[in-house]
């Protein structure tokens, strides 16, 4: 076990140098002079002269190969230095960890609300099944799956913040303004989940050893209880996990619905501004940040399920 | 059924639309929906139901052509990888490793990041950050054809790989093709309205769905309507699209209903 865990983990660090590789490399291979955009973008191209060029080619070591500048910047990366943004000429590192605390609380009530939503609408869905209510759940899933998360949002604010008054619409900090975007979030991983649960729990109630528990008399709320929750756990780990990376970068777009500092936000600023350094630094952020949690996903598949053995 | 009014409508925007999407008209700014205006005008007067038309003439064929080029191109890469085994298929199938290592839109967004914003490159960042699933995709089902016995027929009989390749094994594989792309054009058209609606892609005037609910976020207290209908036709849109892969799904492939 511990030993498959360590084996998994060290199997993140190859896949995480290949991100920071391809994080690099894209941004690097831009069409243009990434000088001129840097000048450009902190200080207008009215008095870019050749000697200023040359300057800042020096000052960020742009006339290096660019595997000397790649081993640099990962150099750097290793030490937790992931540069200076080029707009507001601070370490990005700080940026990033300001602003992950706003992100981190809103993907985490997001997950809260889809998975419990999700779990209880499927499940709901597949003991009536081919009922009225199954229907329901089924057409509100596929609903939820169509609606593009901002518009939901959208809504959200429209009935909550400006009609009734109950929410405020916008901003970080307290329940009341994490309890709309939680809801938005959530809402379209619930759609998805429900329609996960509902099929393996259809799937699960197939199998024998339900029909067997049946058989023996058992009760149909220890059956549901004991033999079916327990074995839709796995895939609908399985599907947390991908979903979290969903929820992660969904996060990005309700922010700017709501108006929350969060690393999305900072990403879509520094996307605008071609701040690069800031860039390259949250997605790279983000990108382990979720395969480290598939990891965990893997991990921490025994303890719902023990038929699997680790090799 | 949907699809099709919604092809039809989008289709003949240029006809159908009563005035011009981004034609400003001071005199009837932030209209209620009404005879003159169908859906109202937004904070410029321009009319709110030409701009859906002609927004969805822009969306729909970003979709369709990202999912295309996503779905070609991912194709080839797969055909390849499956069939020719050795360095390549590992170069490929690495690659794809690490693009799908990137949650959600990230990719896409990074993307954007390198060419700068606008419609056109969204569609690539779209098209480049959904290749790699079909890459995925067709290099499995490949492997699996290969084992059948009018793969070996194919050899024994002396035909060129391409032969084997696009006359033997493509018409065998693509099923699921069609059944994921289908299903991925509702994907691409929200992603790419959500990327404009950040402001990464269609930049002011284009009448786009995304920027259209951007824009109108100001607007949500004084003019509600102008948030509703965009988003209505992109619900509306990606349902369609949505009815119509299940029922792909369905049709083509029994196995993979759920």
């Amino acid at each position: 076990m511990l030993g498959y865990a360590l084996r998994r983990l060290l199997w993140g660090i190859p896949v995480a140098f290949s991100i920071a590789v391809f994080v690099f490399s894209t941004l690097h291979l831009v069409p243009g002079d990434p000088v001129l955009m840097l000048l450009g973008s902190s200080s207008g191209l009215f008095n870019v002269t050749p000697e200023l060029i040359e300057e800042t080619r020096q000052q960020y070591g742009l006339n290096d190969p660019l595997p000397v500048q790649f081993a640099r910047w990962a150099g750097n990366l290793l030490r937790g230095d992931l540069g200076l943004s080029i707009r507001i000429k601070r370490p990005v590192t700080t940026l990033i960890l300001e602003r992950i605390p706003p992100t981190i609380e809103l993907t985490l009530a997001g997950m809260a609300v889809g998975t419990l939503l999700g779990f209880g609408l499927g499940l709901i869905a597949a003991l009536k099944r081919d009922s009225w209510v199954d229907t329901l759940c089924m057409v509100a899933a596929l609903v939820g799956v169509s609606m593009p998360s901002f518009w939901f949002g959208f809504l959200l604010i429209f009935l909550f913040s400006l009609t009734l008054a109950w929410l405020p619409a916008t901003g970080y900090g307290g329940l009341d303004r994490l309890i709309l975007p939680a809801i938005t979030l959530g809402f379209a991983l619930s759609a998805v989940t429900a329609r996960l649960v509902r099929a393996a729990v259809i799937e699960v109630l197939a199998q024998e050893y339900v029909t067997t528990a049946r058989a023996k008399g058992l009760r149909e709320t220890v059956i549901l209880y004991r033999h079916v929750l327990k074995n839709v756990m796995i895939p609908v780990i399985t599907i947390l996990g991908v979903q979290f990376g969903s929820l992660l970068s969904g996060s990005v777009i309700i922010e700017a619905v709501f108006a929350r500092q969060g690393i999305g936000q900072l990403l879509v600023d520094a996307i605008l501004a071609k701040d690069f350094p800031v860039v390259q630094g949250v997605t790279l952020v983000m990108a382990i940040a979720y395969v480290l949690l598939n990891i965990l996903v893997d991990i921490s598949y025994p303890l719902f399920d023990p038929r699997i053995l680790y090799k | 059924m949907v699809l099709a009014f919604i092809l039809a409508a989008v289709g003949l925007a240029p006809v159908l639309a009563p005035y011009d999407p981004i034609a400003l008209n001071t005199n009837e700014v932030l209209a209620l929906p009404g005879a003159r205006h169908l859906m109202g005008t937004d904070d410029l007067g321009r009319d709110v139901f030409s701009r859906i038309l002609y927004g969805g003439l822009l969306s729909l064929s970003v979709g369709v052509m990202a999912v295309s080029i996503a779905g070609v191109s991912g194709t080839l890469l797969g055909l390849i990888a499956g069939y020719y085994n050795g360095w390549i298929e590992q170069v490929i199938m690495r690659i794809t490793d690490v693009m799908l290592a990137f949650p959600g839109i990230l990719l896409a967004m990074l993307v954007v990041a390198t060419l700068g914003p606008s419609l056109t490159n969204i569609m690539i960042a779209l098209a480049f950050s959904r290749a790699p699933a079909y890459a995925r995709l067709v290099r499995g089902s490949v492997l699996a054809m290969k084992q059948n016995l009018f793969v070996e027929a194919a050899v024994v009989r002396g035909c060129t790989h391409n032969r084997i390749l696009f006359r033997h094994i493509l018409p065998n594989v693509m099923v699921p093709i069609l059944v994921v792309a289908s299903l991925d054009v509702g994907v691409a058209i929200i992603v790419g309205a959500s990327l404009s609606f950040l402001g990464l892609g269609a930049q002011p005037p284009t009448p786009e769905w995304g920027r259209m609910l951007s824009d109108a976020r100001r607007f949500l207290r004084v003019a509600p309507w102008l948030s509703m209908f965009p988003g209505l036709a992109i619900m509306l849109t990606v349902l369609a699209a949505n009815l119509v892969g299940d029922g792909l799904r369905t049709a083509l492939d029994p196995r993979l209903r759920v």
